[in-house]
């Protein structure tokens, strides 16, 4: 028996001594995540050939696109397989509005919601979407350490020219438009992140990007 | 009258028990809670349909990352919607209280927690979780029917408030046969069969809904239907002939159903038995908690509906062989009518809403 496999063995038979583990393997998670390392694993798309830390390479694009209808939202989604192939490999968070969740969710992309402004305005004061939507976008960079944040505005028609010969070489250039919030990951992010993995192994993919099945252990 | 703020927040799991258990809840609710539902389903815009306002938080399996990762992330931005939101009460359905949901004392210092906490917990799992009862101002166990069955580490507690079994509508809820036929596009004088396996066996949906579908369809005369689920990643193709349908929640159409073949979740399995339809139950043992099997066993020695172990061509045969039997049916009508309890969401919603009494206050 090899020295590590002995001492998961240990950390697995002693709750004393897996509780003091797990707190110890939250430290460094929580370092890892203060240190601005993207988490390791975030889903790229049910299109994505990479896996493994590999996929941890990939810049993340946040895409603002919560104004959007549904219809225009599936046709962007079924457009990112190729975007991201011609900016070069990203993975995408679609931050949308609450009806439409499903649509990027079903293409194994990661969503977020954001409330539109009615939905605000009916438990909150209109005036005070604005500074809803900055606060709910702010954890977003922190969260991700996105690349870039590109606001899509009000659909396909703003965001993305629908009547472009190619609509996909229109929202690769308003990637690349987007003011870039970080650099490539350093050797030492690189690092982070792949103890992070090791540490705190991802949730595996389900079918077509969907969940797994769940392990009775979390 | 002063309204007080009521949070209604669900774990993701495999379909859609902990979000329907909510809604049960909150579509009871008096005129002086003003309901917000946080879900890390992403079939939380279900719920605005009954008026609810929602957020989403995504999951860890939605987002693919870590478990610790993701539990860092999710106090993070629980705690942004408490302090936005600000509510009186916040009330969680799942089996794992998550850090940042019991971090939400540290946030909101006055705020009331509750646990709709579901039994039937697989044995030996769940101590961890379990200990964390006591965190929690009230607990509430929506009731099970297959209770008898239960070996979890939640069976014979006594820190629970034990209501009824908790389904989204009471009996009268249900439209006709007639608009519920027209609805699943059949004809209301021939017989129908539901087949309901759920999101959580969408691995293997094709195979299993396939076979028990092929074997319904050869019985003269009965027409098959199959859910849809509208968080399912696939849909398998159907048969000619066999309705798919995604209408959420189904149970409000079960009077145009004489038989269904369905999971034995929680919600399904007491939406099903407590709606009167044989049932043919088919346990999903993937999932995290829920002792599914367990439930598809009472309900086959109480004579309430069929337990299927798995539905290869034996499983299929006696579910051909017993539901499709009139006979065979009538009498498991007459066993579902004995073993019927009225709605535990009400009483739940009450117990919830005692905590806003001054008197309670913390």
């Amino acid at each position: 028996m090899t020295l590590p496999t002995r001492l998961a063995e240990l950390v697995r038979r002693h709750p004393r001594v897996r509780e003091y583990a797990g707190r110890a393997v939250d430290a460094v998670v929580a370092l890892v995540a203060g240190a601005g390392v993207s988490p390791p694993g975030l889903r790229a798309g049910t299109w994505a050939a990479r896996s493994g830390p590999a996929l941890d390479e990939l810049p993340i694009v946040v895409l603002e696109c919560a104004r959007w209808s549904q219809s225009d939202l599936a046709a962007l989604v079924h457009l990112l397989p190729r975007v991201s192939a011609d900016a070069g490999g990203c993975r995408f968070v679609l931050v949308v509005a609450g009806p439409q969740l499903a649509v990027g969710g079903r293409a194994g992309v990661v969503v977020e919601q954001l409330l539109g402004p009615q939905e605000w305005s009916r438990r909150h004061d209109p005036d005070g979407w604005g500074a809803y939507r900055e606060q709910q976008l702010a954890p977003l960079v922190r969260t991700y350490r996105p690349a870039r944040v590109v606001n899509l505005g009000e659909g396909l028609g703003e965001g993305l020219d629908a009547g472009a010969a190619d609509p996909v070489a229109d929202l690769v250039a308003r990637l690349r438009q987007a003011p870039s919030l970080r650099a490539p990951l350093s050797p030492w992010q690189r690092a982070l992140a792949r103890a992070e993995r090791l540490l705190d192994p991802p949730a595996r993919p389900g079918p077509r990007g969907g969940r797994a099945a769940r392990s009775p252990r979390r | 009258m002063n309204t007080r703020d009521v949070m209604y927040v669900s774990s993701n799991g495999l379909g859609m028990g902990h979000l329907t258990r909510l809604m049960a809840m909150a579509r009871r609710r008096t005129s002086r809670v003003r309901p917000y539902v946080v879900s890390m389903s992403r079939a939380v815009p279900l719920v605005a349909d009954e008026g609810l306002d929602f957020e989403y938080l995504p999951s860890r399996d939605d987002l693919g990352i870590g478990s610790r990762r993701w539990r860092l992330v999710f106090a993070q931005r629980f705690a942004q919607v408490l302090r936005r939101e600000r509510p009186d009460v916040v009330v969680f359905d799942g089996v794992y209280p998550y850090d940042g949901l019991l971090a939400a004392r540290t946030v909101l210092p006055r705020v009331r927690l509750v646990w709709s906490r579901r039994a039937m917990w697989l044995p030996g799992l769940g101590r961890r979780q379990l200990a964390t009862s006591s965190a929690f101002d009230l607990v509430v166990e929506p009731g099970e029917l297959a209770a008898s069955f239960d070996q979890g580490a939640t069976a014979g507690r006594t820190d629970a408030v034990r209501v009824g079994p908790v389904t989204l509508l009471d009996d009268e809820d249900l439209v006709s046969r007639a608009q519920a036929a027209a609805a699943l596009g059949v004809d209301p004088d021939r017989p129908t069969a539901l087949v309901t396996l759920g999101v959580g066996r969408i691995n293997d949906v094709e195979s299993d809904v396939g076979r028990v579908v092929r074997g319904l369809t050869s019985v003269p005369g009965l027409q098959v239907v199959v859910t849809r689920p509208s968080i399912a990643a696939a849909d398998g193709a159907l048969p000619p002939g066999v309705r798919g349908v995604s209408l959420y929640p189904v149970s409000r159409y079960l009077r145009a159903v004489d038989l269904a073949v369905a999971a034995a979740g929680y919600n399904s399995f007491h939406e099903l038995v407590g709606h009167g339809v044989p049932t043919a139950f088919v346990a999903n043992t993937a999932t995290g908690m829920d002792d599914q099997a367990a439930r598809a066993r009472w309900a086959q020695a109480a004579g309430v509906g069929l337990d299927v172990g798995a539905l290869d061509g034996a499983g299929v045969q006696r579910v051909v062989d017993e539901l499709a039997d009139p006979a065979g049916r009538a009498q498991m009508a007459a066993a579902l009518a004995a073993v019927h309890q009225p709605n535990g969401a009400g009483v739940a919603q009450s117990a919830i809403e005692g905590l806003l009494d001054p008197a309670a206050g913390p």
